[in-house]
C-alpha cells in the first residue's frame, strides 16, 4: 500500500487527534529510519509553532559552559591625591543614581508578570482570573504580580492582543495601551492592535467602554475603532470581525489588501523590513486566506500568487518583477 | 538515504511545489553547517546548537514533567552529556532527532521515578527506539494533557501555579485567596489522579 504520512497527519498526531487507524499507518512509515529523521524534524517544527513556554537560553547556556559574561571593567582610580576626594563624591553619586534607576527597573519587574513574543511567534496564555490572551507576533503583556483578580484587572499592552475576559460581577478588567486608549470591559471578546502610530480595537461580543484622549466611548459587536496618530479616530462596522484575530492560528487572511499594507503585516509579524523595486509593486492587491508559520511560507505564496520574486538580504525583503 | 517527502496538499492556497525540497535542503545545511563548526570551534558549536534546540526542547519536556524547572533540568542534562561525552563526534542520526530522543527518554524515566510503582533504573544510555515506542511517548504526551483538562477548574489552577509554574503553595494561597491548606488538598488531588492514569504508561 502507498503509505502517504505528511506534515499535517503528523501535527494532527501530536495534538493528540489520530484514530487507531492513522497510528497504525504512522507506526509503519516510521519502520524506516529515514522517516525518523523526518519524524522529529516535524515534531522540532510543531514544537516551534506550539511552544508552551520559551526559557531563558542565553543565561543557561552562561551556566553550562560556565563562561560568565564578563562584567564592566572597573572604574580606575586616579592616584592624584587632590582629585580623589571629588572623584569619590562622583563616583558616590553615580552609584546612588545607578541604585535608584535599578530598584525602579526592578520594581516593576517585581510587581508586574510580563510575557513577550517573539517575531513569527503567537502565543495564548491564560490570567490568573481566567481570562485568556492570544498574543500576536512581537507583543508583550503585562499584569499584576499580586492582587490581579482581587484588587484589579488591569493589564498593559503594546502590539497586538485578543481577549476573551470572564466576567466577574464588580471587577472590571482594563486593557491599557501607550495610545493614550484604554479599554474597560464586564465580560467579552476583543482585539486590541497597538503598534507604531496606530491602535484599533474590534469587538465581537459583549460589551466595552473605550478611553481614547479624555473621550469616552461604547463599543457595539462588530464594530472597529481606528486612531492614528494626528488623525481623527473613528468607528465603522465590520461583517466579519473573527477576521481581524485570524492570526492565532497563523492564518493570513486578505481582503483586496494592498502590497503596502502587507509590508506593515510583515514588519509587525516577522520583524523584516519590505522594499518595492518598483513603486507600482506596492499598490497590487491580493484576496484570499493562507496558512503561514514563517516569512519565508508567506513570501512564497505572495511571490507566486503576483508571479513576481523576493529576495531577504540583512532584515529587508526586496520585492521585484 | 531519505524518502523524498509528501507535501501537504490539504490548503488550497498553500503552494508546495517545490518548497519541502527547499525547506529540507536548507535544515541539511543548518545541521552540516553545525557539524563543521563543531569540528572546528567545538565550543562555538555546542553554543550554537544550544541556542537553536534548547527553547523547543524545554516546551517539549514540559508536555511530560508539566513543571518548567524539571523541563529546563532535564534538556540541560542532556546537552551537558553531549558536550562532556563529546558525543558530537560519535552521533550518527542528525543532532536533532538524538536531542529530542535523548529528551524524550529522560523525561519518561524521570516520570518513572516520580509516578511509577518501582524506582527506574539508572539512565541508561540513549538508544534509538522502534517505532512503536516513539508513537507511545507521543500518546504519553497527549494522555498527561488530557488528564490535566479533567481536573476540576480550581484544582487544575492550583496544578499549573505550583507544578508548571513552580510557585510556593503559599503564594498560591494569597493570589487565590484559599487557605494553604486547601491548596495541598488540590496538589494530592492532582498528583494523585495523575499517578492513576500514567500507571498503565509507567511499567
Amino acid at each position: 500500500m502507498e503509505n502517504s504520512v505528511d506534515k499535517h497527519i503528523l501535527f494532527e498526531n501530536f495534538s493528540g487527534r489520530s484514530t487507531p487507524l492513522r497510528k497504525q499507518q504512522i507506526e509503519d512509515w516510521l519502520r524506516d529510519p529515514g522517516n525518523i529523521e523526518c519524524y522529529y524534524e516535524w515534531l522540532d517544527e510543531w514544537e516551534r509553532t506550539n511552544s508552551l513556554f520559551t526559557p531563558d537560553t542565553a543565561t543557561t547556556l552562561n551556566n553550562i559552559t560556565g563562561h560568565q559574561q564578563t562584567s564592566p571593567q572597573p572604574v580606575p582610580s586616579t592616584s592624584r591625591p587632590k582629585t580623589l576626594i571629588r572623584f569619590r563624591l562622583i563616583a558616590a553619586a553615580i552609584a546612588t543614581i545607578a541604585l535608584i534607576t535599578a530598584i525602579y527597573a526592578l520594581k516593576n519587574i517585581f510587581l508586574y508578570r510580563s510575557m513577550s513574543t517573539a517575531y513569527g511567534e503567537t502565543r495564548s496564555i491564560i490570567l490568573p482570573d481566567g481570562s485568556l490572551v492570544s498574543m500576536n507576533a512581537n507583543t508583550t503583556v503585562r499584569y499584576s504580580r499580586f492582587g490581579f483578580g482581587k484588587n484589579n484587572r488591569d493589564v498593559f499592552l503594546s502590539g497586538e492582543a485578543d481577549f476573551t475576559v470572564t466576567h466577574s460581577g464588580s471587577q472590571p478588567f482594563t486593557v491599557n495601551t501607550d495610545k493614550d486608549l484604554k479599554v474597560r470591559v464586564l465580560g467579552t471578546r476583543f482585539t486590541v492592535y497597538t503598534r507604531g502610530e496606530k491602535a484599533t480595537v474590534v469587538l465581537r461580543e459583549g460589551k466595552v467602554e473605550l478611553q481614547y484622549k479624555e473621550e469616552k466611548q461604547l463599543l457595539q459587536p462588530g464594530d472597529l475603532f481606528t486612531a492614528h496618530k494626528g488623525a481623527r479616530a473613528n468607528v465603522r462596522h465590520v461583517a466579519n470581525p473573527e477576521n481581524l484575530s485570524a492570526w492565532k492560528d497563523h492564518e493570513f487572511l486578505f481582503e483586496e489588501t494592498s502590497m503596502s499594507e502587507l509590508a506593515g503585516m510583515i514588519k509587525d509579524n516577522f520583524g523584516l523590513s519590505v522594499h518595492f523595486d518598483d513603486q507600482a509593486l506596492s499598490n497590487r492587491r491580493i484576496s484570499g486566506s493562507l496558512h503561514a508559520d514563517t516569512a519565508t511560507e508567506l513570501l512564497d505564496v505572495i511571490a507566486q500568487l503576483l508571479n513576481i520574486h523576493y529576495t531577504i538580504r540583512e532584515g529587508t525583503v526586496y520585492f521585484s518583477e | 538515504m531519505k524518502e523524498p517527502k509528501q507535501s501537504s496538499g490539504n490548503n488550497p492556497l498553500r503552494i508546495a511545489v517545490d518548497k519541502d525540497a527547499d525547506e529540507q535542503a536548507l535544515l541539511m545545511d543548518n545541521e552540516t553547517f553545525i557539524r563543521v563548526i563543531l569540528k572546528d570551534d567545538p565550543e562555538k558549536g555546542f553554543a550554537v546548537l544550544f541556542k537553536k534546540y534548547y527553547g523547543p526542547l524545554c516546551s517539549h519536556a514540559t508536555r511530560f514533567v508539566y513543571s518548567k524547572e524539571i523541563a529546563q533540568d532535564i534538556v540541560s542534562e542532556v546537552f551537558l552529556n553531549f558536550w562532556n561525552k563529546q558525543l558530537y563526534l560519535s552521533v550518527t542520526s542528525t543532532f536533532r532527532a538524538y536531542l529530542y530522543t535523548a529528551v524524550r527518554n529522560n523525561a519518561y524515566n524521570h516520570l518513572k521515578q516520580e509516578f511509577g510503582e518501582k524506582l527506574a533504573t539508572t539512565t541508561e544510555p540513549v538508544e534509538d527506539l522502534d517505532p512503536q515506542s516513539i508513537l507511545l511517548l507521543g500518546e504519553l504526551m497527549t494522555k498527561i494533557e488530557r488528564t490535566i483538562e479533567t481536573f476540576p477548574p480550581q484544582c487544575q489552577k492550583v496544578f499549573l501555579l505550583s507544578r508548571f509554574e513552580g510557585r510556593k503553595n503559599r503564594e498560591i494561597a494569597d493570589e487565590l485567596q484559599i487557605r494553604p491548606k486547601t491548596v495541598e488538598a488540590h496538589m494530592m488531588k492532582a498528583l494523585s489522579i495523575l499517578k492513576k492514569t500514567l500507571s498503565e504508561y509507567l511499567k
